[in-house]
């Protein structure tokens, strides 16, 4: 939590702080939220698993005027679509008529899903698959998903398992998929080699688990894959929720913004592929990094200007107001921060580079 | 709410495999309530065994068809007690709706039908069974002007 609101400040000049507390039921969560809000102009939660962090989430924003966000569902959902709108881009394939794979039905796959539906890709396009299989409204244990996983039995009903058969795994859903964000466990080996050879040609392979990736990036693009993102530095293209969360709490923030909303990582998303694009997109650079500070105004003035349109900012901004309020902010919070690491009264950071 | 392309009728001969699978499936629905209520393990067969005799027997059978697939079904018996001043009742042991179909009035109108079907035979009252903890079946009678009758309580021994 103080490594986050480390970076919320570091990134996107926010200044944020950490509330642990003993909170444990949905309920005494919900109303510790609504007892807090006036403090705050938004509420990052953090660890908390799923499914909890749906019903959660969707309460909390339902009860609270300001945004309430969850990183692991709206930060790497942002990432991940910022990263499949370039992908997609590059090898001349549209998001609408591509065949996706959704690999784990966790706490980023599941939103991951609604946003898809969002920008209008058709429920049969997509296929969601959890450790026991394709999500399937003939599967054994849908009434059991009926009563306890609401979001796993909607995605099961509405894409009919994308066409599978019951039962149907990993292997049978990637034959001539054009699309595959695995967010599930951490690999190798979780997706196999063989598996991605199946896949239709100019395979984008997303494989985002922590700390291994489902399959290793060059694995993936022996098998054939054209473009590889996985959750690490270390490899090109991350997946990266650093380079979300700070930029839409800024946006959110300085318009006073009463919620964060789909629509508003979606135009948060386009603005990161945007930046990336005009950079100039290839194989192995398909979203920004980090060190692109720049991007953060950016998207933050996308969100800005997004949820001045949605009605629900408290104050009025334009996008070019908004990105040069932010790039100062911004560039105000690094310079401090440089004066500190130069004085030596800090450390600094080994991953973040100044 | 009745929707074109929804029939609601007795089941038969034709019915048995498609209605065995129902009948699979609504146990393991109320399996999900109460650890009491396990399924066997050769449910798929016994439950083939049960739709034959069903469709067979003179028991209320109904089943909802859509596009000419069954979506789902009820089952229900008639229990006298000639002590009573109105001797039969009908009991409603069974209702299930597959996944794809819910949402659409489609349990309704099974109940809706099954009670048309009773009323025919003389009956005054229409009882329902369901897993106490089944707080969805609840809900769902409670709506349909079902009012609490007979309580059953377990215990292990």
């Amino acid at each position: 939590m103080e490594g986050k609101a480390l970076l919320f400040k570091f990134l996107g000049g926010v200044d944020a702080i950490p509330i642990v507390h003993r909170a444990r039921s949905l309920e005494s969560f919900l109303t510790l939220l609504e007892w807090i809000e006036p403090s705050f102009g938004g509420i990052n939660l953090e660890d908390v698993e799923s499914p909890k962090c749906f019903i959660l989430l969707e309460e909390a924003q339902k009860r609270l005027k300001i945004p309430v966000w969850h990183d692991d569902q709206q930060g790497t959902v942002t990432a991940v679509l910022a990263g499949l709108i370039n992908a997609a881009k590059l090898v001349g394939k549209s998001l609408k008529s591509s065949r996706i794979v959704l690999f784990g039905a966790g706490a980023s796959n599941i939103p991951l899903y609604r946003i898809l539906r969002k920008l209008g890709v058709p429920a049969e396009n997509i296929v969601v698959l959890d450790s026991k299989g394709v999500l399937h409204p003939d599967r054994d244990d849908i009434d059991r998903l009926f009563l306890s996983h609401a979001w796993k039995y909607r995605i099961a009903v509405e894409t009919r398992g994308g066409g599978l058969k019951p039962g149907a795994g990993l292997e049978e859903a990637l034959r001539g998929a054009d699309i595959l964000v695995a967010a599930s466990t951490p690999g190798p080996g979780v997706v196999r080699k063989e598996w991605v050879a199946q896949m239709s040609r100019d395979a984008i392979v997303f494989a985002i688990a922590n700390p291994i990736p489902e399959i290793w990036p060059w694995e993936a693009r022996e098998a054939g894959a054209r473009i590889t993102a996985t959750g690490r530095s270390d490899f090109p293209n991350q997946i990266n929720n650093s380079l979300v969360f700070p930029a839409v709490f800024r946006g959110a923030l300085d318009v006073a913004a009463k919620a964060v909303t789909d629509e508003m990582l979606i135009a948060a998303a386009f603005e990161l592929a945007k930046h990336a694009e005009e950079r100039g997109l290839r194989e192995d650079y398909i979203i920004p990094t980090m060190e692109e500070w720049e991007v953060y105004a950016k998207e933050a003035a996308a969100v800005a200007v997004k949820a001045v349109e949605l009605g629900v900012a408290r104050r009025t901004t334009t996008y070019k107001e908004e990105f040069e309020r932010a790039l100062t902010i911004i560039r105000v919070a690094r310079e401090k921060w440089a004066k500190l690491w130069e004085a030596e009264l800090i450390a600094r950071p080994p991953e973040v580079v100044a | 709410m009745f929707e074109p392309g929804l029939v609601i009728r007795r089941a038969t001969e034709a019915d048995v495999e498609s209605l065995a699978t129902l009948i699979r499936r609504f146990y393991m629905f109320n399996e999900e309530f109460d650890p009491a209520m396990e399924t066997a393990d050769n449910v798929r067969r016994v439950a083939l065994d049960m739709a034959k005799a069903r469709v067979a027997g003179g028991d209320l059978i109904l089943v909802a068809s859509y596009e000419g697939k069954l979506v789902g079904y009820v089952y229900g018996s008639v229990v006298e007690n000639p002590l009573l001043a109105r001797r039969k009742i009908g009991v409603l042991k069974e209702l299930y709706v597959t996944p794809e179909e819910r949402g659409r009035g489609i349990a309704t109108a099974l109940i809706e039908s099954a009670m048309n079907e009773l009323s025919k035979m003389e009956i005054r009252y229409v009882a329902v069974e369901f897993p106490s903890r089944n707080v969805v079946a609840q809900k769902f009678y409670e709506k349909l002007g079902f009012r609490p009758y007979m309580s059953v309580y377990l215990k292990e021994v």
